[in-house]
């Protein structure tokens, strides 16, 4: 909804006692000088003496979707890491659990995702991302799977969409030669 | 200590505007003698100004659809007399 006036009466009854009167729809295109003829011209169907009207101006700030003012916080537990490490994880044959991970850390409402962007143009070489989310500890964990033999450095961002409530966030973890 | 005796008068106005919508004025100590030609200018004005207007989507101010003056007596009565 649009942006509202309101006229506040305050008028002195014969008892000499404060009277308010709220007329909480006045067109907010309206003049002073319309509120104010308003204002008089409701006094003069009563006994009380006019004191003033107040022009009270609400704004509605109409927020389109994604258009949140909170700022998420989006973590991650580690930023970056090396080919050599993550290699030394991925050939150990650990279990999926230990395979090189990093937790990020979100307490927006938004959905994450997540993109790589690497210089190859040799599809056979690939590093897998996947993202695991525990609602119920609100943390998300990032994993880094796959042959991690594609171009280096490579990036991966993790985004959060902006919503009605929170702003758009994004994270990036590099790895690196 | 004798009965208190509280006498509120309102007057309340209610306009319809074209959306279908009603909103009332209320307003305290109503003069006894206001006459339906004062309602009638009172009603022009409001459509010629269109100084209020409906609160749900804005809609245009159409006409007063009645008027009523409300007289409330509230008494408390002293029971230890």
């Amino acid at each position: 909804m649009a942006d509202r006036v309101d006229v506040k009466l305050t008028a002195i009854t014969p008892l000499g006692v404060k009277s308010t009167t709220n007329i909480n729809y006045a067109n907010p295109e309206a003049t002073n000088s319309t509120l104010k003829a308003l204002a008089q011209r409701l006094n003069q169907l009563t006994q009380n003496t006019y004191s003033q009207s107040d022009k009270v101006e609400t704004t509605n700030l109409d927020f389109a979707p994604g258009g949140g003012i909170e700022t998420p916080t989006l973590t991650l537990a580690a930023t970056s890491e090396t080919v050599a490490s993550l290699k030394t994880k991925l050939n150990t044959g650990a279990a999926f659990a230990a395979f090189p991970a990093t937790t990020i850390t979100y307490d927006g409402d938004g959905q994450l995702s997540a993109s790589l962007t690497y210089d190859s143009t040799d599809s056979s070489k690939f590093l897998g991302v996947s993202i695991m989310h525990d609602s119920s500890r609100n943390t998300t964990s990032l994993i880094v799977a796959g042959k991690a033999d594609c171009a280096f450095p490579c990036t991966i961002t993790i985004r959060a969409a902006a919503t009605d409530t929170y702003k758009a966030a994004e994270v990036t973890y590099t790895i690196t030669e | 200590m004798a009965d208190i005796r509280t006498i509120t008068n309102q007057l309340k106005i209610e306009n319809y505007f074209v959306d279908g919508d009603t909103r009332t004025i209320t307003l305290k100590n109503p003069r006894a003698n206001i006459t339906s030609e004062e309602i009638q200018t009172l009603n022009t004005w409001l459509q010629n100004t269109n100084a209020i207007v409906g609160d749900k989507m804005g809609a245009t101010f159409g006409k007063i659809t009645k008027v009523t003056t409300v007289s409330q007596t509230k008494i408390d009565l002293d029971l230890n007399s």
